[in-house]
């Protein structure tokens, strides 16, 4: 291939044509290949991709942050991030799953960070290939071979709108699926990730730090740390972005004072910090009593996020938890000095 | 610096402890990857699953392939009273002062070995000399299971030459200890 753009386009039409296919991507490719993303969803077309998180240039480098991945949200690809190699390897096979549900039949992001993820090394178990087998039935799209005709065909306006429609109501779906093949990878496995959305140590907690990807192994450590020092704080780690856990959040709304978002992306002149909170603020707002909102820029352009740093945060939520009311709804961690040199 | 061998290097480490019934984890840190360039890597060995993925700043010990780099303030940021440091140097351990009081410090001049094995190159891989080094220092993996992590690396004559290369880097090294 002699792009990403093209990839995608030969990666959407070998699903049509009736194969199971992968590839991947980060950064400049991601964002060159955009215009061929949208091919996928809008043919229902079950393609599973890595997206390895990099910041794209030239505010980025080669180094990981969440812009090149959020930015495809709206092109109706389901995005799931992952914590470690771990979970991608369990995930890429449960992608397939997903996508390829006749309930479904839209593409899989397998999204994670360049270098904290994708350049480190941990002990990680591969599956049994018959066991993968069992699990993920040969790919046969059936409403490919219900409607062959449709493919070449442009749709009139009217239909467009319902091909629309239809995506949206398969990404409602794609909620309860996603769970429901995670569990099933679970009990086949032994490893399941809790589907769209992790609670982690939050029994009886008045807040919550919400993550997305490789800082949530840092997050879990720290939030250890608060917890033995009798701090009412838990992490909440967000898997599914795409389709966005709604459901989930307005029922923890009830349960956590306060919120929040750490951030790993930026949206310049957006109404108020990172992509995930204003999601987020969208999911609650039609709730009478919601929690504080509280967001953080951090890691970006593929800075580290420190043990301090995710300290910082929890801290700063704890506080708005004590006083009743957020004093900075959007902070910038990385300029502040912490005290850490590389 | 890159091209010396510290990413691969690293991970033959990280699989040796794997290899012990040990948790590790190996997280690379460059600009692009480039013979020449300057290049960190972090590892963590543990009793349990390591689960934070940032990278290291207050280490138990340094490990310095190039010895151009110990002269270097970044080297040593961060190594605290305690720490080891295994250092590709020719001269004794007693000589070197890192500014902080450490528990251990090693030299080897690796580049010499690498050369007598690998033949002389303009920058020399000493990364398989060097582990043989921090197993002789640090006692936290054992030469054994370097060697099998090496022998499944890189199969064959190579791979007798590395072990051979970290067999010397384990007999050569001069440890002082506080």
């Amino acid at each position: 291939m002699e792009g990403e753009h093209t990839a995608m386009a030969a990666a959407a039409a070998a699903s049509a044509a009736g194969a199971r296919v992968f590839t991947a991507s980060a950064a400049q490719g991601i964002v060159y290949m955009e215009e061929a993303l949208w091919m996928p969803p809008g043919r229902r077309l079950p393609v599973v991709m890595c997206m390895v998180n990099r910041a794209i240039a030239p505010l980025g480098g080669l180094r990981p942050d969440h812009n090149d991945s959020l930015l495809q949200r709206d092109t109706g690809w389901i995005q799931l991030y992952c914590e470690n190699s771990q979970e991608v390897l369990d995930t890429v096979v449960q992608a397939y799953r997903i996508a390829e549900d006749r309930r479904i039949y839209l593409p899989v992001a397998v999204c994670y960070e360049g270098y904290f993820v994708s350049a480190t090394a941990i002990p990680t178990a591969a599956p049994d290939q018959g066991e993968v087998d069992d699990f993920l039935p040969p790919y046969k799209h059936e409403l490919y071979s219900l409607y062959p005709e449709d493919y070449h065909r442009p749709p009139f306006p009217m239909n467009i709108a319902k091909a629309r429609y239809e995506v949206q109501q398969a990404m409602e779906r794609a909620k309860g699926v996603i769970e429901e093949v995670d569990e099933e990878y679970a009990k086949r496995f032994g490893r399941g990730y809790d589907g769209l959305i992790e609670e982690y140590a939050c029994e009886d907690v008045e807040a919550v730090l919400i993550t997305m990807g490789s800082m949530t192994g840092t997050a879990r450590d720290v939030v250890d740390e608060l917890r033995g020092e009798g701090k009412p704080i838990g992490l909440v780690k967000l898997r599914g972005f795409r389709p966005f856990p709604t459901e989930e959040f307005r029922e923890m709304a009830m349960r956590y004072h306060v919120i929040g978002v750490v951030d790993r992306n930026t949206s310049f002149g957006s109404a108020g910090g990172g992509v995930v909170a204003m999601e987020l603020a969208r999911a609650l707002y039609p709730l009478d009593d919601r929690p504080l909102l509280l967001n953080f820029h951090v890691g970006l352009g593929g800075s580290d996020v420190t043990i301090n740093q995710i300290r910082y945060m929890a801290e700063r939520v704890l506080e708005a938890y004590e006083r009743g009311y957020v004093e900075k709804e959007v902070e910038w961690v990385e300029l502040l000095d912490l005290g850490e040199v590389m | 610096m890159g091209g010396q061998g510290a990413v691969l290097g690293t991970l033959l480490l990280a699989e040796a402890a794997f290899r012990e019934g040990k948790w590790a984890q190996k997280i690379p840190v460059y600009g692009g990857m480039r013979r020449g360039g300057a290049v960190t890597v972090f590892l963590r060995i543990d009793e349990k699953p390591i689960r934070r993925s940032c990278g290291i700043y207050e280490p138990d010990a340094i490990v310095v392939l190039d010895p151009a780099l110990i002269k270097v303030e970044a080297t040593r940021t961060g190594l605290r009273k305690g720490g080891i440091a295994v250092l590709n140097y020719r001269g004794k351990p007693e000589e070197v002062n890192l500014g902080v009081e450490l528990s251990k410090v090693a030299t080897i001049d690796a580049t010499a070995i690498s050369t007598d094995l690998f033949g002389p190159r303009a920058i020399p891989i000493t990364n398989t000399v060097m582990l043989g080094a921090v197993s002789r220092a640090t006692r936290w993996v054992k030469l054994e299971s370097l060697y099998e992590a090496i022998r499944r690396q890189f199969p064959g004559r190579i791979g007798e030459l590395n072990v051979e290369a970290c067999e010397r880097g384990y007999e050569s090294v001069e440890v002082w200890e506080a």
